[in-house]
């Protein structure tokens, strides 16, 4: 009986988060167009001109970041693993933190360091440097080049993996055999590090290709197109074409999808065969490249962030008579619709963190026992990965929205939640099932032999065993629901913001520093709550 | 055991398949309450599915099982593990890592909703060598020994009908292997648990088990005593548990009862035999190295040619080869090759029919 009920409960999740946006989506895509009587929205697609400006828009960034990121991501993770700096587990963090700032707010803070007023250019004697800056960032190849930095520290983690994976006795005996350290390096490294590269580079490709802040902040100026542009547009902009949205969105979705079956084969090997291996030399030099990374990733971001943050007004640069508290306090202030966007999504992320890893757990117990079904749990559970968050958007305007369905989640903030909820999934049960797989199926025998009913093994002894890995996972979870933007643009009801569209939001309007503010805040506030309920969860 | 009393394990033609693939093929045995049983079989026969299925862990294609007189499986009954009240032990002790040791032992009591007897929890602590002050410690500050001993400690706590016991000296050092092997001989007999352990090792078998049985490629070749088991093994399988053995291809001149005439390298010998014979002409006789006399065979016994020799327990265990080319083993003082005299001891070898399962591979 609790079987079955687990079963049902595990469909019904998958199917309202994943099945029911992603068929209300193909169902709308083969209705004609807006203006349209006859004809099928996505064949119409075919000869619409803007649609393939946007394809192509969106290729290029997509290809531009993989060619950007995959050398940086190549060359980090070479240097850390053959010649790593003192402190590297240090120099890995700065290599890891651009990962966790959100894209969007990348790209805002190199508007703000870049262009004749940017802070480069008050703060170094170059000054065309600021103005070559932006005409590269505001264009196709500097779209590419924030979304670079936001995902090469992904690309260092599979490439490091596969480093660490690999057997260094091949290695050596390449050099023992007469092999030069370039030659030995082909013939050692490079084949383990191919399905790497590939994997790493389809992950990019999937992830920019998804994107929407980025291209929405830049792709403007820089007069390109993209997809996820495009469908934001269509769902916000008159003449409203939900068709022509879904149809784009089908698209986009269906070339994730390819990237994404592509991508799973690839680092299905990957998993923890780490060798063990004779420490590496340690030299100084290796911290430059590092820094410099750092420095356009992370360092430079995050300065003009804290900076603008503090500033009265953006053209009169960093003086000490232009620092001031005012934004802060603004956005601290009891009616602030600042302060309630970051209530907002502290309270729907945490919402999330615990019921999306609830479910997890629920749905990766279910992929544990194997077979046909399990396979199916496991693809829909993971699929959300290839929706990209703009379509999965409109799929839930669709669903939540039609004239049918009278549950009032649409235009409730509960939606957004359900949207960060399915767009978490993947993680989330990524982590329940890597914690699963750490637990011996024999201590979970071991308790129903003796006495353990299966809610009883499950709350005694599989909850208790995976908790570090509930946390971790909920924390995943949490950290990327506060960043989520485009379906937060997109689903927000009326009179609510979160963190992360107040701050697009005050941008696009020129209010920056309040945005800013909050940013920071954001940052702090959400690092504060995360490291104390980690510490208070990891302690029990 | 009186005859009307029910047994502490029953097993009917229980068949299990896992993928398509059996397991465990027309399994029947039957286990007297208060006894230990082992069960022997090597990687893959299928010991510890039997195990998973005797304590629900695993449902059966075919087949009932009853404890102490319940059928917890069969006939459309299928009782959940939690309810069989069953003890199990682990090959790797299993102990949850969250918990206390303490926690860990009065985890079944608190799992069954019984008393939770903290008292008595310590005591069986103290009776496994555990010291009263490691009862609060986690598993992993414990070392092998003691994890199992815990393991052992919570298999018994709620007093359960039947103990089955999964391999569990297998991951231990010898010395602490054959001390944990005594220390359960004595327990299970003061307690009068009915208990099946399952072993590869074949020593551990005779030494704990009233009962032996003998599982391969999942079929129960033999369920019986040690002394049977080795005395008058079902098949060659269960004759190598024994120690050296080798199967020889003989014509059976006479069969009646528990003897029959063989004809063999020119002599007729008379040997104990499988009642399973049945009048067949040829029989497969097997032969244990002091099945055969060769220090002292007579002038006239036939002659084989020693083809090798080692030194082994105190004597030279040499291999040689009948006129027919067949091969067998026996013990000796000398180490020479070359052809010496042999000759059957009275009442040893043992036939058993040609097509025993075994006597194909």
């Amino acid at each position: 009986m609790s079987r079955l009920f687990n079963h049902l409960l595990v469909y019904l999740i998958l199917g309202v988060l994943v099945l029911a946006p992603l068929g209300a989506i193909i169902y709308e895509a083969l209705q004609p167009s807006a203006g349209q009587v006859h004809g099928i929205a996505l064949l119409q697609l075919g000869v619409d001109q803007q649609f393939l400006k946007s394809l192509s828009g969106t290729l290029g960034m997509a290809g531009l970041a993989v060619l950007f990121s995959l050398p940086m991501g190549l060359g980090l993770a070479l240097l850390l693993y053959f010649v790593p700096p003192r402190l590297s587990p240090l120099w890995e963090a700065l290599i890891l933190i651009p990962f966790l700032i959100p894209p969007y707010l990348t790209a805002e803070a190199w508007s703000l360091l870049t262009g004749p007023v940017g802070m480069i250019e008050q703060l170094t004697a170059w000054q065309a440097l600021g103005t070559t800056l932006e005409e590269f960032l505001f264009s196709l190849a500097g779209m590419g080049m924030v979304m670079a930095l936001h995902l090469t520290p992904l690309v260092y983690i599979l490439l490091r993996a596969a480093l660490e994976n690999g057997n260094p006795r091949l290695l050596q005996a390449a050099r023992v055999h007469g092999s030069s350290a370039l030659g030995a390096f082909r013939l050692g490294i490079l084949p383990l590090l191919l399905p790497a590269l590939a994997a790493a580079g389809l992950l990019v490709f999937l992830d920019t290709s998804a994107e929407f802040g980025v291209p929405a902040l830049l792709a403007g100026y820089a007069g390109v197109q993209v997809l996820s542009t495009s469908i934001e547009g269509a769902t916000n902009v008159w003449p409203v074409d939900l068709p022509k949205a879904s149809a784009i969105g089908l698209i986009l979705c269906a070339l994730g999808v390819l990237v994404w079956f592509l991508y799973r084969p690839l680092v299905r090997n990957n998993e923890g065969r780490i060798q063990r291996r004779a420490p590496a030399r340690r030299v100084w030099w290796s911290i430059l490249p590092i820094s410099i990374f750092a420095l356009i990733g992370m360092i430079l971001p995050l300065a003009a962030v804290v900076a603008v943050s503090l500033e009265k007004a953006l053209s009169v640069g960093l003086r000490g008579s232009n620092f001031t508290w005012h934004h802060y306090h603004h956005v601290l202030s009891h009616s602030s619709s600042g302060l309630s966007a970051l209530e907002t999504s502290l309270r729907l992320s945490a919402l999330v963190a615990v019921f999306g890893m609830a479910s997890a757990l629920l749905a990766a117990n279910l992929v544990r026992k194997g077979g046909r079904i399990a396979a199916l749990v496991d693809l829909l559970a993971t699929l959300p990965m290839a929706i990209p968050g703009v379509v999965l958007a409109v799929g839930m305007i669709l669903f939540w929205n039609a004239p049918w369905n009278q549950l009032p989640v649409f235009g409730h903030p509960i939606i957004l939640a359900v949207a960060y909820a399915t767009g978490t999934f993947p993680f989330a049960i990524r982590y329940a099932r890597t914690g699963l797989a750490q637990i011996p199926p024999r201590l979970e025998q071991a308790g129903r032999v003796h006495g353990g009913s299966p809610l009883h093994s499950v709350l005694r002894i599989q909850i208790p065993s995976l908790w570090p890995m509930l946390v971790g996972g909920a924390t995943v979870v949490f950290a990327l629901s506060m960043r989520e933007l485009v379906a937060s643009l997109m689903l927000q009801p009326a009179g609510v913001q979160v963190i992360s569209t107040y701050i697009y939001g005050n941008f696009r309007q020129g209010t920056i520093g309040n945005g800013m503010a909050l940013s920071v805040i954001g940052i702090f506030s959400s690092a504060l709550i995360l490291g104390l309920a980690r510490g208070a969860l990891l302690r029990r | 055991m009186p005859s009307d009393a029910p047994a502490g394990l029953q097993i009917e033609g229980l068949q299990v398949e896992l993928g398509g693939r059996p397991i465990l093929a027309d399994v029947h045995l039957q286990q007297a309450a208060g006894s230990y049983a082992c069960l022997l079989g090597e990687s893959g026969s299928g010991k510890s599915t039997l195990l998973a299925v005797i304590a629900g862990l695993l449902r059966p294609q075919r087949g009932t099982i009853s404890v102490h007189g319940q059928q917890v499986n069969g006939d459309g009954i299928f009782i959940a593990p939690e309810r069989r009240q069953i003890g199990m032990v682990f090959q790797d002790a299993a102990l949850w890592p969250h918990l206390t040791v303490l926690k860990n032992v009065l985890y079944p009591l608190r799992a069954r909703r019984q008393a939770v007897d903290k008292t008595r929890a310590l005591a069986l602590l103290e009776r496994m060598a555990i010291p009263a002050a490691a009862a609060r410690r986690r598993p992993h500050e414990l070392s092998g020994g003691q994890q199992q001993r815990v393991a052992i400690a919570r298999a018994i706590i709620a007093k359960p009908r039947i103990v089955l016991l999964d391999e569990p000296l297998s991951a231990l050092d010898h010395g602490v292997r054959e001390n944990l092997r005594e220390f359960l001989h004595e327990l299970f007999a003061e307690e009068g648990i009915t208990a099946l352990h399952v072993t590869h090792d074949p020593s551990e078998a005779f030494y704990l088990g009233h009962r032996v049985g003998v599982l391969n490629a999942g079929h129960l070749e033999q369920w019986d005593s040690p002394e049977s088991l080795y005395q008058q093994p079902a098949s060659l399988v269960v004759a190598r548990l024994g120690g050296s053995v080798r199967a020889l291809h003989v014509p059976v001149l006479q069969h009646a009862g528990k003897q029959a005439l063989i004809h063999w390298e020119g002599r007729r010998w008379p040997v104990p035999a499988s009642a399973g014979l049945n009048g067949a002409t040829r029989a497969t006789l097997l032969l244990r190295p002091n099945d055969l006399e060769i220090d002292k065979a007579p002038s006239d016994a036939p002659e084989a040619t020693v083809r090798h020799a080692h030194w082994h327990e105190g004597r030279y265990l040499l291999t040689l080869q009948a006129t027919d080319g067949q091969e067998f083993l026996a013990q000796s003082r000398r180490g020479d090759l070359g052809p010496r005299r042999w000759h059957l001891r009275p009442d040893h070898g043992w036939c058993i029919p040609v097509q025993s399962s075994a006597n194909d591979r």
